[in-house]
């Protein structure tokens, strides 16, 4: 398996438990992983990334031209990682504050966009914070993904308080 | 054990704790912060013994994770690249001494850089201290490099620097961490005063000395395929790479069907001459790939085939990242440059700036000094509030401290001149206790005419939420003793102190306003203002007491962003004709309410219940 991903939003997200949840994958099905984080001011608000490596690789660090999935849990956050992209890559967008002429340069744009209004059904389960987890689970119940939703749905066992399990469960497996 | 997937500085936080590690000292600060953390919980997951501390600053942690290795026991200290540089005057010195258990320093580099004032290179520093460093390429290098360090510090006798760059300090890979653990040695301090106290004449023996460590230690390293190695390829082109280049290369050529022959070098000074010579020898071309000095690149003495940073291949300044190694390889290789994507203007925003959280207890205390002082000089400091830069609250930014030493350098000039503009040096309450106590000692004692203003958010918030001392709460969370802010202000001397809540922001203004006067009365020098807040990430109920929930009155709202570009709340967004309020992220702390020129933020109904 070789697959590289990039998960882009502002602070507070929930970039970083996305991220989280692909390595954990990745280690539950024994395939080595490489993880890269933006630590340091824990200012809210500002642009946020991170970055997986899923396969044979000697470092963390991505090349232009190599990623297969972008997951953009902020709409304007999809644009400025447009290079990092492989023509046939796939890109994850969480819609909710996607601009008319955003939208329509996404849905002519050279990979395939899967655009979802993530944040409203996450308000809907009275839980704005998970929107990251519906987006992933939206697109995984439509198109395939490099991990299975069992996969998916392990990881999140292993690293979820069992009091939160059941919110985070169903946002992964929310149905329109 | 099983695999498990770390962060590269937990990675080395276990190399310290299975290397037998008995005293770790830390300054936080970014990319080097979550060693210390890291190392508390492996230590509860083991049940070893070892001491730890969030020392007040660099130097202190250096002298004290020395101190340590002079009993015997193993010992490190942590810190990020320019941190030290503050510790760099015990660091030269203890080359000449040498320790006695195993003694790293961890200084984290940050190539780029991202979150420091330099892009200075760790490894430049070793070499200018004559002591050796180990530069890994991924987390798991760096567990296994970390635990070497102690070992080859331990049998030369010498500090071994491990130099872990942003790349490798803030990746996570999966790994399997060893449980070989070093077993413990009981402190034993043997006296012996020609080492430890030597006089100029001594040090000159222990000059000697050292460079004959040095010379071992390089034929060591060089006969070790830990640390030297060679991938095997096709010339003309030679690689010698060092630190995460080694990674970023091999995932390069691997993508492209390439072979380079490269030598990895994983200990970079003293450098492996013997295996570096060969190497050269064999192939046509040498391109040397290093962040961010050419450090090995200098220590070659046949540089005619050589290609860097001293030739221009390899850019002088900035990271080497994935795009930048492609355009210098594909100067050799031609590879096709991918076309970009360019996206049109309207569709691509501009990244969001980074900018104080939103409820920032420092937004309201500069909003209030520019309103107090609307033609004063800002000096201000390292840390979070380095932000107060948008809020053009803040002149200077140089080194921990230097807001106070600034200031009286400014304050000074200005006084000549017979003038009086007021200088106000903001400061956090970390940074003042890492350097700004002798700067405020010495603004008191030459009387200085200054403001300082100490920001008070009763943590380190920049670098990841480490205690305050005045909380005294221990790195572990353990009782200590608490310092607080206004005994040492006192102890210094300073007469004028005054402790006020920049959420209240009247009484913030009017503090100012006495300060400033008091600076400049006749009997008048510095004046000390404590602004004492929470910080809202690390204590929101404590930082919002009173829930203000705002909105937007579009009738009186004249869309003048006075708002935005006064206060840059990122809670506040424009939006056409007027601004709307980011309920996501609001925090509902109401301080926006008297920026509006037009009344136009208001407060509105009730406490609401669901909080971001
Ligand atoms: S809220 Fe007030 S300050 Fe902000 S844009 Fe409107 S009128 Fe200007
Ligand atoms: S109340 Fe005003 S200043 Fe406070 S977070 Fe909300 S928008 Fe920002």
């Amino acid at each position: 398996m070789s697959h590289q991903l990039l998960i882009t939003g502002i602070g507070g997200q929930g970039v970083l438990f996305l991220t989280k949840l692909l390595y954990t994958t990745a280690l539950l099905r024994q395939e080595p992983v490489f993880a890269y984080e933006v630590h340091g001011m824990s200012q809210r608000g500002g642009s946020v990334f991170s970055s997986l490596k899923i396969g044979n690789f000697a470092s963390p660090q991505l090349f232009p031209g190599d990623v297969d999935t972008l997951i953009a849990l902020e709409s304007s956050e999809v644009f400025p990682y447009l290079n990092f992209l492989k023509p046939s890559a796939t890109v994850l967008v969480n819609s909710s504050t996607l601009t008319a002429a955003q939208r329509s340069w996404l849905e002519s744009a050279p990979f395939a966009p899967f655009l979802y209004d993530a944040d409203r059904v996450a308000l809907q389960l009275r839980n704005p914070r998970v929107s990251n987890l519906v987006l992933l689970g939206r697109y995984m119940a439509e198109r395939d993904f490099v991990f299975t939703r069992d996969d998916i749905l392990s990881a999140l066992e292993q690293l979820v308080k069992p009091t939160l399990l059941e919110i985070n469960r169903s946002a992964f497996l929310a149905e329109e | 054990m099983e695999n498990v997937v770390l962060l590269g500085n937990e990675a080395i936080a276990w190399g310290l704790v299975e290397g037998g590690c008995e005293i770790v000292t830390s300054y936080p600060g970014t990319p080097s912060s979550e060693v210390l953390p890291a190392v508390i919980q492996f230590r509860q997951k083991t049940g070893r013994s070892i001491a730890v501390e969030w020392s007040l600053n660099e130097m202190i942690a250096f002298q004290v994770a020395l101190g340590a290795s002079y009993t015997g026991k193993r010992a490190a200290t942590i810190m990020k690249q320019v941190g030290l540089n503050v510790a760099a005057d015990a660091l030269m010195s203890s080359a000449y001494t040498g320790c006695r258990g195993g003694f790293v320093i961890v200084s984290a580099d940050d190539p780029g850089p991202y979150s420091s004032q330099t892009e200075q290179d760790s490894r430049f520093f070793a070499m200018f201290a004559k002591v050796p460093v180990l530069d890994p390429a991924t987390p798991q290098e760096a567990m296994v490099y970390t635990r070497r360090a102690l070992e080859l510090s331990e049998e030369f006798e010498i500090p071994v620097i491990l130099r872990p760059a942003l790349r490798v300090c803030h990746s996570r890979q999966d790994i399997r961490p060893g449980s070989d653990f070093t077993a413990t040695t009981p402190a034993d301090f043997r006296k012996d005063p020609h080492r430890w106290a030597a006089t100029p004449k001594y040090r000159y023996q222990l000059h000697l000395e050292l460079n004959r460590k040095l010379e071992q230690i390089a034929i060591r390293t060089g006969d070790d395929p830990g640390f030297t190695w060679e991938d095997e390829g096709e010339g003309p082109l030679g690689i010698i790479a060092g630190g995460v280049l080694r990674g970023l290369v091999q995932d390069f050529t691997r993508a492209h069907d390439l072979r380079f022959p490269l030598l990895h070098l994983g200990a970079p000074f003293p450098l492996p001459q013997k295996q570096v010579r060969e190497f050269i020898r064999r192939y046509e071309k040498i391109l040397v790939l290093e962040e961010t000095a050419p450090v090995i690149e200098t220590q070659i003495s046949e540089s005619g085939k050589l290609m860097g940073r001293r030739s221009g291949h390899v850019p002088s300044a900035g990271e080497i990242d994935g795009r930048i190694l492609e355009n210098i390889l594909s100067e050799f290789v031609g590879t096709p440059r991918r076309p970009s994507v360019s996206v049109p203007a309207d569709v691509l925003k501009e990244p969001r700036r980074p900018s104080l959280c939103p409820g920032c207890p420092h937004r309201s205390s500069f909003y209030a000094i520019r309103k107090a002082l609307p033609k004063g000089i800002y000096t201000s400091d390292i840390g979070c509030y380095t932000l107060g830069v948008n809020l053009k609250a803040v002149d200077t930014v140089l080194v921990m401290g230097a807001a106070i030493g600034l200031a009286m350098g400014i304050s000074r000039s200005y006084d000549l001149d017979r003038k009086s503009p007021p200088v106000i040096a903001t400061i956090g309450d970390s940074t003042f206790l890492h350097s700004g106590l002798p700067q405020l000692a010495n603004a008191v004692y030459n009387r200085h005419r200054i403001i300082v203003m100490i920001l008070d958010n009763s943590v380190t918030a920049m670098t990841g939420m480490q205690p305050a001392v005045s909380s005294g709460l221990l790195a572990d969370g353990s009782p200590g003793t608490p310092i607080h802010l206004e005994d040492t202000v006192r102890g210094c001397g300073a007469t004028f102190l005054e402790i006020v809540d920049p959420y209240d922001q009247e009484e913030t203004m009017a503090s100012v306003a006495r300060a400033y006067e008091y600076t400049q009365s006749p009997a008048g020098g510095v004046a000390v203002i404590i602004a004492r807040h929470p910080c809202l990430i690390h204590d929101r109920p404590g930082g919002v007491p009173r829930r203000i929930p705002v909105a937007v009155d579009e009738e009186r709202c004249t869309g003048c962003l006075a708002c935005v570009r006064n206060f840059e709340c990122p809670a506040i967004i424009p939006a056409g004709e007027t601004v709307h309020i980011d309920t996501r992220i609001c925090v509902q702390c109401g301080q926006c309410i008297p920026v509006c020129p037009f009344g136009a933020l208001v407060a509105v109904g009730s406490e609401t219940e669901e909080l971001p």
